[in-house]
């Protein structure tokens, strides 16, 4: 299985790295509770905070998955949410194992 | 020219139902054959007149149609020589020219340059420039101009001219490739400028930065960061909601030698924006539920005009705002405002060496 994978993390940021990870931890629960109540709104601002601060980090596939949800939740499309709810917890736990 | 363009065909129209008329049928004939035949050499020289007029005007030079020759219309290439406004004389000047895709692009350089300029300048005109020419209207002329200035200072020029859009800009740095950075960041700026007036249907003209010569002159000295002291390094105020990105943005400017404050924009961000000598604010445009960076400008203005001292500080020198949002710039439009100058938009998500990239960029192309 190749569920470690090169991330192109800025040296001056590794330090932070596991903040930003257990920040992404919460959010997964944020996400998932948001879904179970339909709550489109909160799932896309979420969204816009992950499109935002991913590729700062050098976790450009957060911020994509964060404008996906975005574009989803616009759509009221709540199995696409949940697709991409279950893509960001892999790729939380694929970043998680490579770094903690 | 402009007169036979149109006057031809209503004129050979004219002759060819007369002579039609009058003699026949041969001649008719001839009056159809011949503009046929005469017809592809006539636009090919009045198409390379216009090339011609659209090269000169885009060069900013007159175009004098009794001076068009036959020479013109051959596959010459047009050397362009700057203006010399530096410390050393301009008679030792080499011109180098290299073939480009868009038209001919003159590089002028000093004999003297080192052979590290020498090689920046020909990777930004092989690799750098064609990437910022490709985002541009598909039909229209650039010419750029390296230019030694004193001993350690390079001037980079940059003219882009097209039916319906123009750009300028003007670039200065301790080497070729840095006043190169500085005239990009202008050029990417009026890149999306343009793309708004494009859908509007409307033609742009980019501003040439010219002041930024009038810096050069003042302070004849543009230090780079690594020579820029503590004492004279600009604060950052970095107004962020989201902690990671406001981290991620602090340790670039740090890096770059500036002070920063940070501020998620709920803990009195006006009241910085406004008692704090900052020349810099990075403003989230989205700051939480019930405040946009809108408010949060016109909040620190209202401060701003309560107090005598803020305001001579403030139209004295105003402090520059960046918007930094996953919003389009479309959506992201700050107030005019007469303390505040909306210096640029950058857009997330930004990566790490882009946002470095970018903050660098626009600490050189403000002087520091």
């Amino acid at each position: 299985m190749d569920l470690i994978r090169e991330y192109n993390i800025p040296i001056e940021l590794k330090g932070v790295i596991p903040g930003y990870i257990g920040r992404r931890d919460q959010d997964i629960t944020s996400l998932k509770t948001f879904v179970a109540n339909q709550d489109f709104d909160s799932v896309s601002k979420l969204g816009h905070k992950l499109k935002g601060n991913g590729a700062s980090f050098g976790f450009d596939r957060i911020s994509e998955l964060g404008g996906l949800l975005m574009k989803a939740c616009d759509r009221y499309d709540i199995a696409e949410v949940k697709s991409l709810v279950a893509d960001f917890e892999v790729e939380v736990n694929s970043i998680k194992s490579a770094f903690l | 020219m402009l007169f036979l363009e149109k006057a031809f065909l209503p004129i050979f129209l004219f002759l060819a139902t007369i002579s039609g008329l009058a003699f026949g049928s041969m001649i008719p004939v001839l009056f159809l054959v011949m503009p046929v035949l005469v017809m592809p050499l006539l636009m090919y020289c009045y198409t390379q007149v216009y090339k011609q007029k659209y090269k000169a005007l885009s060069d900013g030079l007159d175009f004098d149609l009794s001076n068009f020759t036959a020479s013109a219309i051959g596959m010459t290439s047009t050397v362009q020589v700057s203006d010399h406004a530096g410390d050393r004389t301009s008679t030792n000047l080499v011109k180098a020219i290299q073939p480009y895709k868009y038209q001919d692009l003159p590089i002028i350089i000093e004999d003297s340059a080192s052979l590290i300029a020498q090689e920046q300048i020909a990777n930004i005109t092989s690799r750098q420039l064609p990437e910022i020419i490709d985002a541009m209207p598909s039909n229209g002329s650039a010419t750029q101009h390296f230019t030694a200035f004193g001993q350690e200072h390079w001037i980079y020029r940059f003219h882009f001219k097209s039916v319906s859009a123009e750009f300028n800009a003007v670039g200065i740095g301790g080497l070729p490739a840095e006043a190169f950075a500085v005239a990009r960041q202008v050029l990417e700026k009026q890149i999306r400028e343009w793309h708004i007036a494009r859908e509007k249907d409307l033609d742009y003209f980019g501003e040439p930065n010219t002041d930024i010569l009038q810096n050069l002159q003042q302070k004849r000295s543009v230090r780079t960061m690594e020579q820029m002291d503590h004492k004279h390094a600009p604060t950052v105020l970095i107004v962020e909601d989201d902690m990671d990105v406001a981290t991620a943005t602090e340790s670039i400017f740090k890096q770059l030698g500036c002070k920063t404050i940070l501020s998620d924009g709920h803990d009195g961000a006006s009241h910085k924006m406004s008692f704090q000598d900052v020349d810099f604010i990075v403003l989230d445009w989205i700051l939480g539920d019930n405040l946009s960076a809108d408010e949060l400008v016109n909040k620190s203005t209202r401060i701003i005009d309560a107090f005598k001292d803020l305001r001579a500080r403030f139209q004295n020198q105003h402090a520059k705002i960046i918007t930094y949002s996953a919003l389009d710039k479309s959506k992201v439009q700050l107030p005019d405002n007469e303390y505040f100058d909306h210096l640029d938009h950058w857009q997330k998500p930004v990566n790490y060496s882009e946002l470095a990239r970018r903050a660098s960029d626009m600490l050189v192309a403000n002087g520091y």
